[in-house]
């Protein structure tokens, strides 16, 4: 049986066709619902063992990326939701997504508290919407799921307001002592950098992290942007082989193949 | 009620926005400030308790991990001077609309229809020694636009709680909706007071044909019994107006043409358009099968696999863009995405590009614009930015181009494409049907002031007056959910035909839907409003944004309503398509128009007009004698850093290029995915390996010389760059855009005949080189009042009018992306060739311009020669012989050579002497003579003698190798080294123009 995956669409997401995509290509059985399918109960999310956030502009960013998509969940499907976090079942947020879940409060989650907004991703310091590629390195600690086997990546990043900062120095700590600080942005040689290697400015080079269990991801960067080799703005020079953003969709796929309860 | 909620940053979060304006402040006005804050307000106009805007403030508006809020007291503290600015009634407020949306979603509660929310946004600047007059100079030349926005300045001193609040800007419209009568019976000097005083934009001829059709005896009898008598009403006049418009039927381009040419020879042209453009691409549709439908519908379709079409769409919003840069921009953009939307039965948008010609963002001139360029360059490219961005659709490609022509107005290109399935159920994808009793369906945005009188306004000349009702700012957001709403609807086979509102709105998207049925009945007062008060000849021609007109059979109806409630989209029943041949509209009952729809659509009288060419030679124009260019290292390092060549990679990098996961060949290519590509590759659809290569082709300064080769060149940069990146002449597609001063008439405008033989000799290169290429221009579009009025130091007006442009924008078809090439050397020992003839051609190059000379020798396209050579150069990449290809474009082989090497991190070793030339013998010309067709290529050791076997016939030359150190050097024509520079200085002096922005 193929993994189902729930693709979230509508109000300015845009990023759901490649994201299921990418899903599609790494095994699973990848499916795009509305926002307001959801909320009607015509789509059922516990019918599903992986939902997406997908990236994009949901609600045009106004007000604050992520924040009126992250309400619409709050005050329509926080239950639903929440009976999908606690059967263990998978989550990731790209981009937009990662934002909606840093408002929302599903990460970090700390203690399983999914409701309390604990982290955010403000302005990039350099008050601009950029889109370049960046190194990201992979805590090997980690207890992540969508990221086991992985060292590095090379993905594009896209957005506005991607630098993540905590509420406190209590809530850095915290998120470093339990590894859940997933990806980091870094140099060409894996090493901790500035400005452009650190896109947006984020507190400790952070491009994603996950909740206590590994199971529910977030990142900036856009796996789902390096599906094939010619996706990559150097393959002309260097020799690519294939997408490698598609390793996360692969993990968290096999991952539930090999049953949730792992 | 009022309330006020106010967010700002805690203290200790950078306020980013807040800083980049403080940069903004240095770099564009020199006015030093220590430091910008933002806060931003949310007036809610509704009936909310406290602890409803407690949940509010806490859970919508601030962020609890970076931002602080207060209800209904101020959160400024702490600064010198603060200036609040919000939008003026009737403004697009998208951030207002969705706090509204946001707050009905969590109080479970709808707002009332004259309930709202209000944005508005504080600066809080503090500094040393600001005075009111810099606070002044701030807002009004960066922080906000007077044309839709208003605000206010305070001083710390004077600053208390109520100070700085701005009056809301609800639309209030005292006035009950009616319908009026004109009488055209009147002198011809009444006439013209009534098309100058309701803005109709119409001529003597126009109003008198007006005037004679609703005075005919069987007209007046048949509109009786509509309860109309032989007067117009304001509607019909209006929507007459409106279609009748230069921006909606072209009158310049189909106007009968007296033409005295080169040889003093008198011809007649029957309609450049007919003559030249539409002849063209008729032949070519013909010969070509790829070509499917072009010349009447919203954009022209070609194929690009088995299974799907592509479509694509360029336009110019110059007129709004010059009022207000950002919102003519995003409407630009975000309205063009409609064109593709509205082809056959719906394209899927895939991709859309840019094009900003302003004057120098520099600019230190005489002229006083109201907009400095670099603030205009900075509100069209923030314009597109947000348009396509929060489209989901990618901005791959776009170009600037600065010449302070511009100052009068700008030309500002959008450019849209999709892809519809070639077949959906039986019926063709690019066709579309409109049968009698289908519903006339409008979708999308509701319809307020804002827009009225975009077509009419947009063909006069800036300056002589705008009001704030033609400028709009587009809503992205809500024309995404339609897009989506739409695609689903498409392929569910919900409805038979769709066409978007743009100029003109419901009575050009009706009218023309109702061409297929020949006949429609409209029901204005169904239209939902923004705000009542509108009169139904207000409703009939608002350009409001974000709208598509469907036409819906009555038994597919529900299902259609349902989905788009999925969608959370407007989608409302109008009326019905007919086919009683008349323009018909009704409010509550009352006929509105009752027009037939011949005289709407074919009414209006051809133009006529006469044109004389005028040689270059005749102007004055020659070759100028130049002194020989003494330092080769810091000349090149000059011409690298020129506004027209150097990097802008900051304006590529804003622009979402990867969205949709089909770019794979970006605009930023090299080492360090910093040097411009001659083009970009997407690939459209996941699982097939064929795409499209992008590319536009633009150079004004040749108009200077003669607009026939200015054509021409531009039409060979378009190709050459798709060929540059792996293209080939068997697929490529252009799309025309003319923008023109205007070649009418009138007492200020003397050289009008000579213009309009600019444009004749434009149209003649169109037509020669598109058959010779076989590149048809499937769509095009013409903006033919590219005139200004701007004041002088002296305070004096000066009639300004840009250089003649036209932008070829490129749509190259590619067989297979993973033999696409790009245009860094790749490896040392590879050898570097030139491909084409360079000759003593640097009319209007930079050569001459850094020097203060435009010349004479502009560069002509030997079509022949450069067809021969783009097929060899097409079979080299698609057997993997080429290892780099670059054009050669402004700046010539000097700069294409730097740009290859400083992209690729290896240094050059080139011998000038070796270039293949027609008799060149100057460093300075072979260097930097700006013939067209031509190519740099590097070539590995191994692939040398098949490329050669395969370019045999051609004239090429290898003048060079790649090396494995950081150093480009040449070698003059006597064998003396004249340039040896670090390939990063070169670099880094390409780069450092925009450095600050």
């Amino acid at each position: 049986m193929k993994p189902r995956v729930l693709i979230l669409y509508g109000y300015g997401i845009n990023c759901d066709n490649e994201t299921e995509q990418g899903f599609k290509m790494a095994g699973a059985r990848a499916e795009k619902v509305h926002i307001n399918e959801l909320i009607s109960g015509e789509k059922k999310l516990k019918n599903y063992q992986i939902f997406a956030l997908p990236g994009g502009f949901s609600f045009g960013d106004d007000i604050s990326a992520g924040k009126v998509l992250a309400n619409k969940f709050k005050y329509n499907l926080q239950e639903k939701l929440n009976n999908f976090i606690n059967q263990g079942k998978l989550i990731i947020g790209i981009c937009n997504g990662f934002q909606a879940m840093a408002k929302l409060g599903i990460l970090p989650a700390f203690n399983k508290n999914h409701k309390k907004e604990e982290v955010t991703l403000t302005f990039n310091d350099s008050g601009r919407f950029e889109d370049r590629w960046v190194y990201i390195k992979i805590n090997q600690k980690s207890s992540c799921i969508w990221t086991q086997n992985i060292k590095n990546l090379y993905l594009p990043v896209r957005h506005g307001e991607g630098k993540f900062i905590s509420k406190d120095r209590k809530i850095r700590e915290r998120l470093n002592k339990q590894n859940q600080i997933v990806a980091q942005y870094v140099d060409g040689q894996g090493n901790p950098a500035d400005y452009p290697f650190n896109p947006n400015g984020s507190e400790d080079n952070i491009a994603g992290i996950c909740d206590e269990t590994g199971r529910i991801f977030g990142l900036m960067p856009h796996p789902e942007g390096f599906l094939f080799a010619q996706n990559h703005p150097r393959w002309t020079r260097e020799k690519i082989q294939k997408g490698e953003g598609i390793k996360i969709f692969k993990n968290a796929v096999e991952f539930v193949k090999r049953g949730l309860s792992l | 009620m009022l309330h006020r909620i106010e967010v700002g940053f805690k203290k200790g979060v950078r306020d980013a926005i807040g800083e980049s304006m403080r940069k903004r402040i240095k770099e564009d006005l020199f006015i030093f400030v220590k430091e910008v804050r933002t806060v931003n307000i949310y007036t809610i106009d509704a009936n909310l308790s406290a602890e409803q805007l407690r949940i509010l403030g806490e859970n919508l508006f601030a962020d609890p991990v970076s931002q602080e809020f207060s209800l209904n007291k101020p959160l400024a503290k702490d600064f010198n001077w603060l200036c609040e600015i919000g939008f003026k009634p009737g403004v697009t407020d998208n951030v207002g609309k969705t706090a509204r949306q946001a707050i009905e979603d969590i109080l479970k509660k709808k707002f009332k229809p004259n309930e709202a929310v209000y944005t508005s946004k504080q600066y809080l600047i503090s500094g040393k020694g600001l005075t009111r007059e810099n606070l002044d100079n701030i807002a009004k030349n960066l922080l906000a636009n007077d044309l839709i926005q208003q605000w206010v300045i305070i001083d710390r001193q004077s600053f208390t709680r109520k100070s700085c609040y701005l009056p809301i800007p609800k639309v209030k419209i005292p006035h009950e909706p009616a319908i009026i009568t004109i009488n055209l019976n009147v002198s011809n000097k009444e006439l013209l007071k009534i098309s100058k005083e309701r803005k109709l934009a119409l001529n003597l001829r126009e109003m008198q044909e007006i005037r004679n059709y609703f005075s005919r005896s069987e007209i007046i009898k048949e509109r009786q019994n509509f309860g109309l008598n032989k007067e117009p009403t304001d509607a019909e006049l209006e929507v007459l107006a409106q279609t009748w418009s230069e921006h909606c039927k072209h009158k310049i381009f189909n106007a009968k043409i007296k033409y005295k040419d080169e040889q003093g020879k008198q011809i007649k042209i029957n309609s450049l358009f007919n003559t030249y453009i539409k002849s063209s691409t008729k032949q070519l549709q013909e010969e070509l099968d790829w070509v499917v439908s072009t010349l009447w519908d919203n954009s022209g379709v070609i194929r690009f696999s088995d299974d799907w079409l592509l479509a694509v769409k360029c336009e110019t919003h110059n007129s709004p863009s010059n009022e207000e840069p950002y919102g003519g921009a995003i409407t630009g953009i975000v309205g063009v995405y409609r064109d593709p939307m509205g082809t056959g039965m719906g394209c899927k948008l895939i991709y859309g590009t840019y094009g900003f010609c302003t004057g120098s963002p520099f600019y230190k001139g005489e002229l006083r614009p109201k907009l400095h360029p670099r603030r205009l360059l900075e509100g069209v490219r923030k314009g597109v930015e947000d348009g396509g961005n929060k489209s989901g659709i990618p901005t791959p490609y776009g170009i600037t181009f600065f010449d302070n022509g511009y100052i009068g107005k700008p030309a500002i290109y959008v450019l849209a494409a999709g892809i519809i399935p070639a077949k959906l159920g039986n019926e063709a994808g690019f066709k579309k049907k409109v049968e009698p009793e289908d519903l006339i369906v409008m979708v999308g945005g509701k319809v307020g002031i804002d827009g009225i009188h975009g077509a009419t306004e947009s063909s006069m000349e800036a300056g002589e007056w705008v009001s704030a009702s033609h400028v709009q700012i587009g809503d992205p957001f809500t024309q995404k959910k339609m897009h989506d709403f739409l695609i689903e609807a498409r392929d569910m086979g919900f409805y038979k035909g769709i066409t978007d509102n743009g100029a003109g709105g419901l009575s050009s998207s009706v009218g023309e839907m109702a061409e297929f049925s020949n006949g429609f009945k409209l029901h204005l007062d169904k239209v939902p409003l923004k705000y009542a008060g509108l009169d139904p000849w207000q409703i009939i021609v608002s350009e409001s944004q974000e709208r598509m007109t469907l036409a819906v059979s009555s038994d597919k109806i529900d299902k259609f309503l349902k989905l788009a409630k999925k969608h959370d989209v407007e989608a409302t029943v109008l009326g019905e398509f007919t086919d009683s041949g008349k323009f018909y509209s009704t409010y509550d009952g009352q006929a509105v128009t009752y027009m037939d729809m011949d005289f709407v659509h074919q009414g209006v009288p051809q133009m006529e007009l006469e044109a004389e060419w005028i040689s270059p030679k005749k102007r004055g124009v020659c070759e100028p004698e130049l002194k020989k260019i003494k330092n080769h290292n810091s000349f090149l390092k000059e011409i690298l850093a020129r506004i027209n060549i150097c990097s802008k990679e900051y304006i590529t990098r804003q622009f979402d290029h990867e969205v949709q996961g089909t770019s794979v060949i970006k605009h930023l290519v090299g080492k360090d995915n910093d040097v411009y590509n001659d083009a970009v590759v997407i690939k459209p659809v996941f699982d097939l390996e064929q795409g499209i290569a992008i590319a536009a082709g633009i150079n004004p300064k040749y108009s200077q010389i003669d607009t026939y080769q200015m054509t021409a060149s531009a039409i060979d940069e378009a190709i050459r760059r798709i060929i540059a990146v792996g293209g080939s002449l068997k697929q490529i597609a252009l799309n025309d855009n003319f923008c023109w001063p205007s070649p009418l008439p009138t007492t200020q405008n003397p050289e009008a005949k000579y213009k309009l033989a600019q444009l004749i000799r434009a149209n003649q290169a169109l037509y020669d080189y598109t058959l010779a290429f076989k590149t048809p221009c499937i769509s095009g579009k013409d903006s033919m009042s590219m005139d200004g009025t701007v004041k002088d130091v002296n305070g004096k007006e000066q009639r300004i009018s840009a250089l003649p442009t036209i932008q070829f924008s490129a749509i190259g078809k590619i067989n297979d992306i993973r033999k696409c090439v790009t245009m860094d050397v790749k490896k040392p020992g590879d050898f570097v060739y030139v491909l084409g003839i360079t000759r003593d051609e640097l009319g209007g190059s930079e050569y001459y311009e850094i020097r203060g000379k435009i010349g004479l020798n502009v560069p002509k396209v030997d079509a022949k020669a450069a067809i021969n050579l783009y097929n060899a150069l097409s079979q080299a990449i698609e057997q993997g012989l080429i290892a780099s290809v670059h054009g050669c474009y402004k700046g010539g082989l000097g700069v294409a050579l730097s740009q290859t090497c400083f992209a690729g991190g290896y240094g050059l070793e080139i011998s000038l002497k070796k270039v293949p030339t027609e008799d060149l013998f100057s460093n300075d010309k072979i260097l930097y003579s700006e013939s067209q067709s031509r190519f740099v290529v590097t070539v590995s050791p191994e692939n040398k003698k098949h490329f050669e076997k395969i370019l045999n016939g051609n004239i090429y030359q290898e003048i060079g190798q790649v090396k494995d150190n950081k150093k480009f050097m040449v070698k003059g024509i006597k064998d003396k080294i004249i340039i040896k520079e670090n390939i990063y200085k070169l670099k880094q002096a390409w780069k450092a123009t925009f450095k600050n922005f």
